[in-house]
């Protein structure tokens, strides 16, 4: 009797457990949803997190918050994100650190294809090359030149080891095949006082940071580093305009979520991160910081993180970066 | 000079509408019960506004986030003084002295000069950036790597010169925090240090978490441990105390004076400056004090002079993030975020393009601490209430506010943890008769002079003279060499006339 009971009560309770998972998914977000950014307040990944989360958060009925986890490059809030439920109320807003970390951080315990699942792409930022004005190069080649004719002279600033100030560098030389000296700073605008001053010869920098500093003519701008030219800069040719077709290289930004977020959840997200980012206002916002919104589909989201952690792998091995 | 009376003007028109008016005040409100509260840090307050100051002009939006952060930078001080709990590394420096004249009945004294001390570093510190940001922001550009780390050379032989009794002891205590601040990831190789494989280890340990345990747990523990759990003698908060004493007055003028032109000075160095400016004044007033052993036990020098030179600091810090486009601290780089989603880029032509932004600005900043001074005098007399809970409530109570304000700066529970250790680490030199504030300037400096030395050591590809061969370089390591010999030398010969004396 009394197994049959515990019999009948537990079927009853699978009956009612089994409709409850697509309705489930129908009602998501029920509750407050924590955008992870992997690094502290003030950051550019946490500027844009700021200017979408808003509108998100009335877009999807629920409060989107902010949560800042930094450390380790962004490996500590990765990691966490990575560790959380897979209940699409964690989300993770990364850069393309996200790609490049794995195989960057010899410490990092996750890969971004295996443990966290694509939502969508949120933006691109364009970096400017950027030379101070007593440098004598007006364009590219010009610049190629200069560090041919000073080998092992000629050094170039970053944000830092494995920022993408630094890999957007790195690919720069691997494409032309040039050697420049590494001289990492503690974020892009740091490295303008010696750059203006001329300690520091190149740099890939942000527009934003840049831009006051060309429009008063201590920094000379070679080129973007994107595909196409950007709105900011409308007069300066892309690099791969400039002699190096295979050059392309543009900060990115994207959720993502933990692996096991079900489809149906990461794609009601996806549909939300795009609506917003078709809003002029946050159109407005993003361009201010000098973002380009990028409105892609889950898989194509996917596909690309995927192919950039396949190629910075391979070029982090190559040139043997791996920090430890 | 007609210039400056224009652009004043420029300024006043756009600080003194109703709207600038409002934002203005509410941002040194909140920054002024967001810094007296230890629980959320400046920080995480100006980053839950961010969004706040999308839908607000830019002007405003800029007035009121400035208004937050020195309205904070202000509060902090009252914890400090109360209840030892230093939320920067500033208010560590006002803890010494602030807190010793609070436990002797001084404490109303002690806000009132704070108060009064921040107002005029504030007022002179606009007037340098009114008069002459363009100059002063072409001088920072000049400081190369290399000044920097001479810079910082000074300041940590200041640091070590300026602990009571032994060198020795100060000098062990600097290179103690020179270590602790080497944890986690080198900047220059990108290498991992002292992190035992603990990712929570990898960026480092928070000046936050080291002050609060240093100062605020292991003022808790000695309490408990002493027997005379809190004994602070009571003082009394009537409306004619807002007028300080002619003793005090006198006492403290002039070391606001020095106070806000050190301040004033260290400002404009982006990163290093703020943070040493305090450190700075606090150790200059006790070279020149006639009686340097008051110090550490409620010398009111101790407490406006570094208050002042904190204020100013923090006001002309704007000029680099302004003029620039370079902040000093994460803090800056929020309020720099939040003009650039306004498509305000700072930099050298912001004066000239976004003029009524810029003179807006420096004219709020007057406002601001004069709204400051007005909205706090009469605080103070809630703030002395504190001090009359019986401390067995009063304990776990900043136990738990120490907590939860460690634990908002980056939202990691092994920060709680580490809190404890430097806690009781706290006790132990405290029994050890040594100071904790050459420490914490250690652990600030340490990691920034590595990081400028090795620069400058990479721009002269390994050439050591860099550091000698440069002229503002030179000049500070000359006045760190002249400052260990005027400390040591009488110290050395007062021994000499000793021994003769025994021996005859």
């Amino acid at each position: 009797m009394k197994r049959l009971l515990t019999a009948i009560a537990f079927l009853a309770a699978a009956s009612m457990m089994m409709p409850a998972t697509p309705a489930q998914a129908a009602s998501y977000p029920e509750e407050t949803i924590f955008m992870v950014v992997p690094y502290p307040p003030g950051g550019p990944n946490d500027i844009l997190a700021r200017a979408i989360n808003g509108p998100l958060g009335d877009q999807l009925g629920q409060p989107v918050v902010i949560d800042n986890r930094g450390g380790a490059g962004g490996n500590v809030g990765t990691e966490y994100v990575v560790a959380s439920e897979s209940d699409g109320y964690t989300l993770l807003l990364h850069g393309m650190g996200v790609s490049v970390n794995a195989s960057l951080y010899a410490q990092a315990r996750y890969n971004p294809i295996d443990d966290l699942a694509p939502v969508a792409m949120v933006a691109e930022t364009p970096l400017v090359l950027v030379v101070p004005a007593s440098v004598e190069a007006d364009d590219v080649a010009e610049l190629i030149d200069y560090i041919r004719e000073h080998p092992g002279q000629v050094n170039f600033g970053s944000g830092g080891a494995g920022t993408s100030l630094h890999l957007a560098a790195v690919r720069f030389m691997d494409v032309a095949d040039l050697e420049m000296e590494h001289i990492p700073y503690q974020g892009n605008a740091m490295v303008i006082p010696d750059l203006v001053t001329g300690q520091v010869e190149v740099l890939f920098s942000s527009i934003s940071t840049a831009l006051p500093h060309i429009e008063s003519g201590d920094l000379k701008a070679l080129a973007v580093t994107t595909r196409s030219r950007s709105d900011a800069l409308p007069d300066v040719p892309t690099v791969a305009e400039s002699g190096l077709p295979d050059y392309e290289f543009g900060a990115w930004y994207a959720v993502l979520a933990p692996a096991g977020t079900s489809e149906d959840i990461r794609q009601q997200l996806n549909e939300a991160v795009n609506s917003v980012l078709d809003m002029p206002a946050v159109r407005e916002n993003l361009a201010g910081i000098g973002a380009n919104p990028l409105t892609w589909s889950v898989q194509e989201t996917g596909d690309f993180i995927a192919a950039e952690y396949e190629d910075w792998r391979q070029l982090i091995e190559s040139e043997n970066l791996t920090i430890d | 000079m007609s210039d400056l009376l224009a652009n004043l003007a420029i300024g006043f028109d756009a600080a003194l509408t109703w709207e600038a008016l409002v934002y203005c005040f509410a941002g040194v409100f909140l920054g002024t019960f967001i810094g007296v509260l230890p629980g959320i840090g400046p920080l995480a307050a100006i980053a839950m506004l961010l969004p706040v100051t999308f839908h607000l002009p830019p002007v405003a939006a800029l007035i009121f986030l400035a208004g937050v952060y020195y309205g904070a930078l202000y509060g902090g001080s009252t914890a400090a003084i109360l209840l030892r709990l230093p939320g920067t590394a500033a208010s560590a420096v006002i803890c010494v002295d602030g807190h010793a004249m609070a436990r002797a009945g001084r404490a109303n004294v002690a806000l009132v000069m704070t108060t009064i001390a921040s107002f005029i570093g504030g007022c002179v510190a606009v007037l340098v950036i009114a008069g002459f940001s363009p100059p002063l922001a072409r001088f920072a550009l000049g400081m190369g790597p290399a000044e920097y780390a001479a810079l910082m050379i000074f300041g940590l032989v200041a640091a070590s010169a300026m602990s009571d009794g032994s060198i020795l002891k100060g000098f062990g205590m600097v290179l103690t925090g020179l270590l602790i601040g080497l944890v986690g990831m080198d900047v220059t190789a990108g290498t991992l240090r002292y992190t035992f494989g603990l990712s929570h280890l990898a960026d480092g340990l928070s000046i936050v978490v080291l002050a609060m345990g240093l100062f605020g747990i292991s003022e808790v523990l000695n309490n408990l441990t002493s027997g005379q759990a809190g004994k602070i003698v009571k003082s009394r908060f009537r409306l004619r105390d807002i007028i300080p004493e002619r003793r005090d007055l006198t006492m403290s003028l002039a070391a606001i004076a020095r106070g806000t032109g050190i301040g004033s000075a260290l400002g404009i160095l982006p990163g290093a400056g703020p943070a040493m400016s305090s450190f700075a004044s606090y150790s200059v007033e006790k070279q020149l004090a006639r009686d340097p052993s008051r110090f550490g036990q409620g010398a009111i020098e101790g407490v406006a002079g570094p208050e002042a030179s904190n204020n100013a600091a923090a006001q002309t810090s704007f000029i680099p993030t302004l003029t620039l486009g370079i902040p000093g601290d994460a803090i800056m780089a929020l309020i720099l975020g939040a003009l650039m989603i306004h498509g305000i880029a700072p930099g050298p032509n912001v004066m000239n393009s976004h003029p009524e932004l810029f003179w807006g600005l420096i004219v709020s900043f007057w406002i601001g601490n004069l709204m400051l001074l007005v909205l706090n005098l009469p605080l103070i007399g809630i703030w002395l209430k504190i001090l009359s809970i019986p401390y067995r409530i009063l304990f776990p109570t900043i136990m738990l506010f120490i907590c939860i304000g460690v634990y908002s700066v980056s939202r990691n529970p092994a920060d709680v943890i580490t809190v404890g250790v430097f806690g009781i680490f706290g006790t132990l030199i405290y029994a050890l008769r040594c100071d904790a504030v050459p420490l914490i300037l250690g652990f600030i400096l340490g990691p920034m002079l590595e990081e400028y030395a090795r620069r400058a050591l990479l721009f002269s590809r390994g050439d050591p003279f860099v550091f000698i061969e440069r002229p503002l370089s030179l000049t500070f390591l000359l006045c760190a060499v002249g400052l260990v010999v005027l400390t040591t030398v009488p110290r050395v010969l007062r021994r000499m006339r000793e021994a003769k004396t025994n021996t005859s």
